[in-house]
């Protein structure tokens, strides 16, 4: 099962002081390898997620229980997860303007 | 990127002897300044909003040089400006256009606009974000302020906060990133300049060697920036604020890579220009016959009238 981790979401700030007290006792590579690996965590957060993770305390996609197959195939980004790219071409595809009605409040 | 915008260092140099005869140098209360050194003797940085009021106009009087300037807009933090809509007197609002009239007596016209609101402005004029993707979180990530706003998709601003002299590029700098490399390092600059280019260049000259320090650099943001989003997010959900889709600005966004954020809400970082969208967005806000000024406390950004 997956679950999204949010901005507004306690865990994440939570699972990223995990990181950082794994950071202080090992290399930054191997801690995330620990992180990725540690079932105690009750979590399996994925190597690629937790390379995206290490710097920022926002959305990670993680599942609950360590996968049984394909663990690298977890780590792939999630449909509904948009990016500057997909968001750019959100904004160009549909030809509306994302300027009407908008005006800054001063 | 706009070629009509241009940046200086936010420096004051008082000048003292042969150079107070200066074509440049720019009389204030008995001293004679010149602005935007970066290395040198006697070299201040302006460092609070009483600093911005007092000594904003002997940015604007160096840059426009003998230019008789009558109409001129000018930026403070978000919170700044918010706040002093709430006030009676005007608060720094008023205090500033009140400061540039005494100084500039040729202005005619000032308009005060906020920082990082006006960011966004710009991009979504530019289309490159789309206010129907829910309320926008601007983190305007300057030298030593941050300036954080929640606009709706109308354009009303549904909360507003700067944060002085803690999560600013300077910290990152000269705390987090000087920590990482000083465990590595016996010697490492207190110089945030010399630090910026550290850091943005990946590698530290050291005499005979080049050392790459990605690692290093790496660590510092791992540690600066889940500090600035907590922040954020904690504030926010104090006030119960949400927001569908957010934006690095500011000089900030130079130091974050978008390829490290994984999100399912849509974000924006510019890949350059990032410290320009809050003048790009008054230059919109004003009509062409204005001199556009954003007054940080690490660069002031401009842009002369059309």
């Amino acid at each position: 099962m997956k679950i999204q981790l949010t901005l507004d979401n306690p865990k994440a700030i939570a699972i990223y002081n995990l990181l950082e007290k794994k950071i202080k006792s090992k290399s930054f590579e191997k801690a995330l390898f620990l992180l990725a690996q540690d079932s105690s965590n009750e979590i399996y957060f994925g190597y690629e997620n937790a390379k995206k993770a290490k710097a920022v305390a926002m959305d990670v996609v993680i599942t609950e229980a360590l996968p049984e197959t394909e663990p690298q195939q977890k780590t792939d980004k999630p449909d509904n997860e948009k990016t500057i790219d997909s968001q750019k071409s959100d904004n160009t595809d549909t030809g509306t303007k994302a300027t009407s009605g908008f005006k800054i409040e001063l | 990127m706009n070629e009509n915008v241009n940046k200086i260092a936010s420096t004051l140099t008082k000048l003292s002897g042969d150079e107070i005869l200066a074509e440049d140098a720019i009389e204030f209360e008995g001293f004679k300044y010149r602005v935007g050194e970066t290395s040198g003797s006697n070299i201040d940085y302006m460092y609070d909003l009483k600093d911005l009021v007092n000594y904003s106009h002997i940015f604007v009087r160096s840059l426009i040089k003998n230019r008789p300037i009558k109409k001129i807009a000018i930026s403070i933090p978000t919170e700044a400006y918010y706040s002093s809509k709430l006030k009676e007197d005007g608060g720094i609002i008023e205090k500033m256009k009140e400061s540039l009239k005494r100084n500039i007596p040729t202005l005619e016209k000032v308009r005060v606009l906020p920082q990082g609101t006006a960011a966004v402005s710009h991009l979504v004029m530019q289309n490159m974000i789309n206010p129907k993707d829910g309320n926008i979180l601007v983190i305007d990530g300057g030298f030593n302020t941050v300036n954080i706003s929640v606009t709706n998709e109308a354009g009303k601003i549904l909360y507003t906060n700067s944060i002085h002299d803690e999560l600013g590029v300077y910290n990152l700098l000269t705390e987090y990133f000087r920590e990482e490399l000083k465990r590595k390092h016996d010697e490492v600059t207190t110089n945030a300049q010399m630090l910026k280019e550290i850091f943005l260049k990946e590698k530290i000259d050291l005499g005979f060697n080049t050392v790459n320090i990605i690692r290093e650099k790496e660590q510092a943001l791992a540690t600066f920036l889940p500090k600035l989003i907590e922040r954020v997010t904690r504030e926010l959900k104090k006030k119960k604020i949400e927001f569908g889709q957010f934006v690095f600005v500011g000089g900030i966004s130079y130091y974050i890579d978008k390829n490290i954020i994984s999100s399912s809400k849509p974000f924006f970082i510019p890949e350059e220009g990032g410290e320009f969208l809050t003048l790009l967005g008054m230059k919109e806000m004003v009509d062409d016959d204005y001199d556009v000024f954003d007054v940080g406390f690490g660069d002031v950004k401009y842009s002369f009238k059309e």
